[in-house]
């Protein structure tokens, strides 16, 4: 009886505050300040994220004692207490706090569209997705009679997906989408990695049947593999396709999108696919050659099937999203082919780098003392031999492209070329300067301990392969570098200092005319027009008419047309300030 | 063309996995895995009484023990080996649990039950899985 009661005050409490709320937004939106229209909006769509988390809680913690109502015999009442109180508080405040925010949002299109509110739509999509993916699968695998029955898990994937839907729906309902792109960005990458390690338990579980491998046999419950595999696989494609394929893949493609291309797909699909395809080649080449830890090939081909799942999967990450940059492809080598060829470039290398140091390790190794030449060191020497086989290939594929290119200016003077040398010198100089100090900190300790002589050079076999392998490294590419800075001769600078070239060119371009021009070159799109990329030639040619130093360049009726302009504001003239349209902002 | 290939090979492993699939081994009867399949299940099922009366008479472990045992509702066991040697027997198994998952992590664990024949029949001695050192705190 003194529980209803409670009950009835505390709903009485929390309809009373949702009145408040709401009688209170109207006056106070007309008075604030623009700071103070920015610290509201930060706090009421945090307390709404906080509702929304709360609310969903509360729902599901009751759905969850319901559909248990049948099999449970007890429930506790903290948990039970917390669903009833999350519920009678939080959905009340939750609606009353959505209603009002769908009166301002009517009343301020701006604020409906501003940055806040689409941060708010970001992480409650990506909140709700998260739960709702591990409780739909978790209901699925109960389904599948993979799983024994959680009522929690079902509960949440109906209350959390009804959650993802209502923010997708209220995302599509924004006038201007680009703002979202961080979010879609990152459901992509969600269902990207969940996906490729649905396929890789599926593919690994089928090659397990295939190739005779499949564990023993079950005594008690089942071990399905493939269809734990496949239920996630299906449930991140579901999501990768929502997020990517209908939606990212055609947002806009700035530095956010090719860094999500780059970097999730290309260079990550690469080094998976390297790392496994070296796990077994090694594995091979020790059964073959070198000594391995079990005569029984069943066992110690038991993770065989994995790394070829794991190979195949890299590869065709790594392929699609190849194909992806390729279909936006200009026919001349742009700033985004160096970065992917560059960055790759740099995946083979280090590969290449460390089973080159193994080699100088097992040798160093072997010469200071013969009698440790054995099945360890062969294998040690075949792990070596694997990582250059990968390695080396890969970086001699991608870093061909860039030496071919080199011969043009183009390739030598571009930042990226430039980085990725400075980045290998700088790092390759630290790698040898920090092994000399090993080598040498270690070589004088054994010396003084009174090791013998070959005691003391196996003791610095490790700092001698990082020096050897640092030191080579870094001599390749040096000569690489005053090679370069040989054939780059610096462009002298005719025409404008100056160049905002306004909806005609992209990035590369832009880098491309600062090049042949001498000039500092800026790109803005224009968001009143399709965007539009003109050709160097074409663009040079216009600036070098302009004859300002410095220029506007957009296109007009179909033609490029330049406007000499002046950056700095105009010097007040107190006869033209009382010009009409004239006037100081401010 | 990726799409197809994907496509390919999730029906191939569809394929497989219906082609494949097979459920818990039906040991002979009277064999020490039998007696431990058993006791397993009775263990899964919380059937204390039942798991109790398939361990050794000289088995320091009851029911109480067995009711106060924590065992994950999401495992699986799989038989690795059984050696028989007269009147004594030894089987062992690995204990996975924790698969199935969103995010995949398994634990899996070895156990060995030791069983001995009395009255025609092979009962778990000492204190098998899930419990262990069963009498020595009372």
């Amino acid at each position: 009886m003194i529980g209803a009661v409670i009950l009835l005050l505390l709903l009485a409490i929390v309809a009373g505050v949702a009145v408040g709320v709401r009688r209170m937004a109207r006056p106070a939106a007309a008075a604030t300040t623009p700071e103070g229209h920015v610290v509201r909006q930060l706090f009421q769509y945090l307390l709404l994220l906080v509702l929304l988390v709360v609310s969903a809680v509360g729902v599901a913690g009751l759905v969850e004692a319901a559909l248990a109502s049948g099999t449970t015999l007890a429930v506790s009442d903290t948990a039970l207490a917390r669903s009833v109180a999350f519920t009678v508080v939080g959905v009340p405040l939750l609606l009353a706090l959505a209603l009002l925010t769908r009166r301002t949002h009517a009343g301020d299109p701006a604020e409906a569209n501003g940055l806040p509110w689409v941060v708010y739509l970001s992480a409650a999509g990506l909140v709700s997705l998260f739960v709702a993916l591990v409780a739909l699968h978790a209901t699925a695998s109960w389904a599948l009679g993979l799983r024994p029955h959680d009522p929690l898990a079902s509960a949440n994937a109906v209350v959390w997906t009804a959650a993802w839907a209502v923010h997708w729906w209220l995302g599509s309902r924004l006038t201007d989408q680009r703002p979202l792109q961080p979010a879609l960005l990152a459901g992509s990458l969600l269902g990207l990695a969940l996906g490729l390690v649905g396929l890789g338990v599926l593919l690994a579980g089928t090659l397990d049947e295939w190739l005779g491998l499949a564990g023993a046999s079950a005594l008690v419950g089942r071990h399905e593999p493939i269809l734990e595999g496949a239920v996630t696989f299906v449930l991140a494609a579901a999501v990768w396709l929502r997020y990517w394929l209908l939606a990212g893949v055609r947002s806009e493609r700035n530095l956010l999108w090719h860094a999500y291309v780059l970097l999730a797909g290309v260079t990550v699909g690469l080094v998976v696919a390297v790392t496994a395809a070296s796990v077994a080649l090694d594995r091979v080449l020790v059964w073959l050659v070198g000594e391995p830890w079990s005569d029984d090939a069943r066992r110690y081909f038991d993770a065989m099937p994995a790394t070829i799942a794991a190979t195949t999967v890299g590869l065709l990450t790594f392929a699609y999203h190849q194909s992806v940059l390729r279909s936006v492809e200009h026919p001349r080598r742009t700033e985004l082919d160096r970065v992917r060829d560059y960055l790759l470039a740099g995946v083979g290398l280090a590969a290449a780098s460390v089973g080159s140091t193994i080699v100088v390790v097992a040798l160093v190794e072997a010469a200071a003392d013969p009698s440790v030449v054995g099945g360890g060191a062969v294998n040690t020497l075949l792990a070596a031999v694997t990582l250059i086989g990968v390695g080396a290939p890969v970086w001699q594929l991608f870093w061909r492209r860039g030496q071919r290119a080199a011969a043009g200016a183009d390739e030598t003077a571009s930042l990226t070329r430039r980085l990725y040398l400075f980045l290998l010198l700088g790092l390759t100089s630290v790698a040898t300067v920090a092994a000399l100090l090993a080598g040498a900190w270690i070589l004088v300790d054994r010396i003084l301990q009174g090791d013998d002589a070959a005691a003391s050079v196996r003791s610095i076999r490790y700092p001698v392969g990082i020096l050897a392998t640092a030191a080579a490294v870094a001599a390749y590419h040096w000569a690489v570098y005053r090679s370069d800075r040989e054939r780059h001769v610096l462009p002298a600078r005719h025409g404008p200092a100056f160049v905002l070239l306004l909806g005609v060119a992209d990035v590369g371009t832009a880098a491309a005319l600062g090049r042949s021009t001498g000039a500092m070159v800026w790109a803005w799109t224009r968001r009143d027009v399709a965007p539009q990329v003109w050709s160097v030639e074409e663009l040079a040619a216009v600036v070098a008419a302009s004859g300002g130093s410095e220029t506007i360049v957009l296109a007009d009726a179909g033609e490029l047309r330049a406007i000499p302009v002046l950056r700095r504001p105009p010097l007040l003239d107190p006869a033209a300030s009382s010009a009409p349209g004239s006037r100081a902002p401010g | 063309m990726l799409a197809a290939v994907v496509a390919v090979l999730v029906v191939a492993a569809l394929v497989t996995a219906v082609l494949s699939r097979r459920d818990a081994v039906e040991p002979a009867d009277g064999a020490p895995e039998a007696t431990v399949q058993q006791y397993v299940e009775a263990v899964l099922d919380h059937d204390s009484e039942a798991a109790v009366g398939l361990l050794a008479p000289d088995s320091p472990c009851d029911v109480e023990d067995l009711d106060h045992a924590y065992v994950d509702d999401d495992l699986r066991v799989s038989l690795e080996d059984v050696e028989v040697s007269g009147t004594a027997a030894r089987v062992d198994v690995t204990i996975t649990s924790g698969s199935g998952g969103l995010f995949p992590s398994e634990w899996t664990d070895a156990a060995t039950f030791r069983l001995v024949r009395t009255g025609g029949e092979w009962r778990i001695t000492g204190s098998p899985w899930p419990l262990f050192d069963c009498g020595v705190l009372r």
